[in-house]
């Protein structure tokens, strides 16, 4: 039997089904039948619309429930932090303390850290007298307090899905590393300043006025790396990786002598020179070591490290320096024209 | 001798009891969406000659468990509708059979199986009455019965094929070859596109001939 023969009886036996005469069944049968499978066919029916409803019911409680979930998981998300001993929740934890570290609770007063990590509210303060202390945010920055520096919790502020972090230094200096904060931003406000940073790690310096050689009090910014803002006096000024900006009038203006700052990034202006801080030496040491180990000369870097340990002991990048320079000297050892 | 047009006689449904409203698919699937108890009724009574008729072509006939089939495509039918799963796109008549051609099949795939552990009654009773069939039309030289009766052999056959095959590659085939509907229905009743419609078809074909052909002639019953 070829193909063609066994095409054609397929063809024609699916023909002959399809055209196939349906037998009239008796009346009565068909009767009986419909009343037997309405009777099943209702109660089926009826059945299935009620497993929808709860169904449905079930969808709406499990959807309130998620709901309910979603907003718990946000509102842990946006307080950022567990809930403080008082019940209301923390914006911030000091992590580690070295000497003697104060804290406070609002318009408690100053008292010893009693564990860590301390959980930090909204107004609370920290203040180091002869120690230094470390604080991680809820947004993933991380502020270093030198000695003799105060720093308060601003609330924080939600616009949409940008989250904004406020802090107030009174006095003293901290270090900031702060991460990319995407829509976020941190600002530290000064009594005469206010920086703003979008991820960047930088240092903020108060110094307080000085009745004995009439030295106004003054705010110092120096950025290591990154880019802030700082807005002071009814003017916003942008400061790059190196250079620094001060409040206080009538000192010689900075000088950037290496590295140059980025062509988008204006220097301090001239209105606003440097005081007589050492904060943007420091900085210029540590970043021109770093750009001279990054560019295959870790010589100069580990020399350029040395100089700054040894003129600034107590800089508050002495640790990073001391680490760099190890870099720098294991980098040199392991260079071939040693 | 009285003159004018000739009388038109017409077939009335159900008689003395009333012609029903016509219910349009709209009407059914909103009755469904809104869990109306009487919507089991409008559904089998509009759907259940469809229904029916399909059953039977796909089987051949009707057997013991005829009624069972019939329930068991409205429950499904019925299912379909209470979740609102029913696409639309096509006529609830056209969507019917294509349920009921793939209930039709799981049945014949199902006594295929069943016939080879064991020969029911009823099919030894068949082919002992087509066999008296073909001794009457020879004795009596209508040798048209006996093609009669290898052609219904055939049709048995194929349909057995169709049972073992891809479900929905012999779907395919049943409703575009048998049921002669368009590939543009085939494929939406089937759910799929027009493209795996058609390579649906055109596999089911050609799988269905391969079969026929390494079985060619009579064969024990319930062995294609």
């Amino acid at each position: 039997m070829n193909a063609r023969d066994t095409e054609s009886r397929v063809e024609r036996a699916l023909r002959q089904m399809g055209t196939a005469v349906v037998l009239v069944e008796e009346p009565a049968h068909v009767e009986t039948r419909r009343d037997r499978h309405l009777g099943v066919l209702t109660s089926f029916a009826v059945h299935t619309f009620e497993r929808r409803k709860s169904r449905r019911r079930w969808l709406a409680g499990a959807a309130i429930a998620a709901c309910a979930l979603a907003a718990a998981v946000l509102a842990v998300r946006l307080n950022g932090a567990p809930l403080r001993s008082d019940g209301t929740s923390s914006l911030a934890a000091v992590r580690a303390i070295e000497g003697t570290v104060l804290v406070a609770q609002r318009d408690q007063p100053l008292g010893a850290v009693a564990r860590l990590p301390f959980p930090m509210g909204m107004d609370d303060r920290i203040a180091t007298a002869d120690g230094i202390a470390s604080v991680d945010l809820a947004s993933g920055a991380t502020v270093t307090l030198d000695p003799r520096a105060e720093l308060a919790f601003g609330a924080t502020t939600n616009a949409g899905s940008a989250r904004a972090e406020h802090l107030r230094l009174r006095a003293g200096r901290v270090r900031l590393h702060v991460p990319k904060l995407g829509t976020g931003s941190l600002d530290v406000t000064t009594p005469d300043a206010c920086v703003t940073v979008h991820g960047t790690t930088f240092l903020v310096e108060v110094r307080k006025a000085d009745p004995a050689t009439g030295a106004p009090a003054a705010t110092t910014v120096s950025v290591i790396e990154g880019r802030v803002s700082v807005r002071s006096a009814e003017q916003e000024v942008f400061i790059g990786p190196g250079a620094s900006w001060s409040s206080a009038p009538a000192t010689p203006p900075v000088v950037e002598t290496e590295p140059s700052p980025p062509a988008s990034v204006a220097p301090a202006p001239p209105g606003r020179p440097l005081p007589s801080s050492t904060l943007s030496e420091e900085t210029r040491l540590f970043r021109a070591a770093v750009l001279a180990r990054k560019s295959g000369d870790p010589r100069r870097a580990a020399d350029l490290l040395s100089r700054l340990l040894s003129r600034y002991p107590t800089s508050p990048l002495a640790a990073e320096a001391r680490a760099e320079r190890e870099r720098a000297l294991a980098d040199e050892a392991k260079s071939p024209n040693r | 001798m009285r003159s004018g047009p000739a009388a038109i006689l017409r077939v009335v449904r159900g008689g003395a009891r009333g012609t029903p409203a016509r219910v349009s698919d709209a009407d059914i699937i909103e009755a469904f969406a809104a869990g109306d108890r009487r919507a089991a009724t409008l559904v089998y009574d509009r759907l259940v000659g469809v229904v029916d008729a399909t059953l039977f072509r796909v089987i051949g006939r009707r057997e013991s468990d005829h009624d069972d089939l019939i329930q068991a495509s409205f429950e499904q039918i019925i299912l379909t509708l209470s979740r609102k799963s029913f696409a639309g796109g096509c006529s609830l008549t056209g969507w019917a059979a294509s349920i009921a051609c793939h209930v039709g099949l799981n049945a014949i795939r199902s006594r295929t199986r069943a016939r080879r552990v064991f020969v029911p009654q009823s099919d030894l009773s068949e082919t002992r009455a087509e066999a008296l069939e073909a001794e009457s039309a020879q004795a009596t030289g209508a040798f048209d019965i006996e093609a009669q009766v290898e052609a219904r052999r055939e049709i048995d056959r194929v349909r057995r094929h169709l049972a073992d095959m891809d479900p929905t590659r012999a779907e395919t085939v049943m409703l575009h070859d048998v049921f002669a509907v368009s590939l543009a229905e085939t494929a939406r009743l089937t759910g799929v596109s027009m493209a795996a419609a058609q390579s649906r078809l055109v596999r089911g074909r050609r799988e269905l001939r391969e079969r026929m052909a390494a079985t060619p002639g009579r064969e024990v019953d319930g062995e294609p």
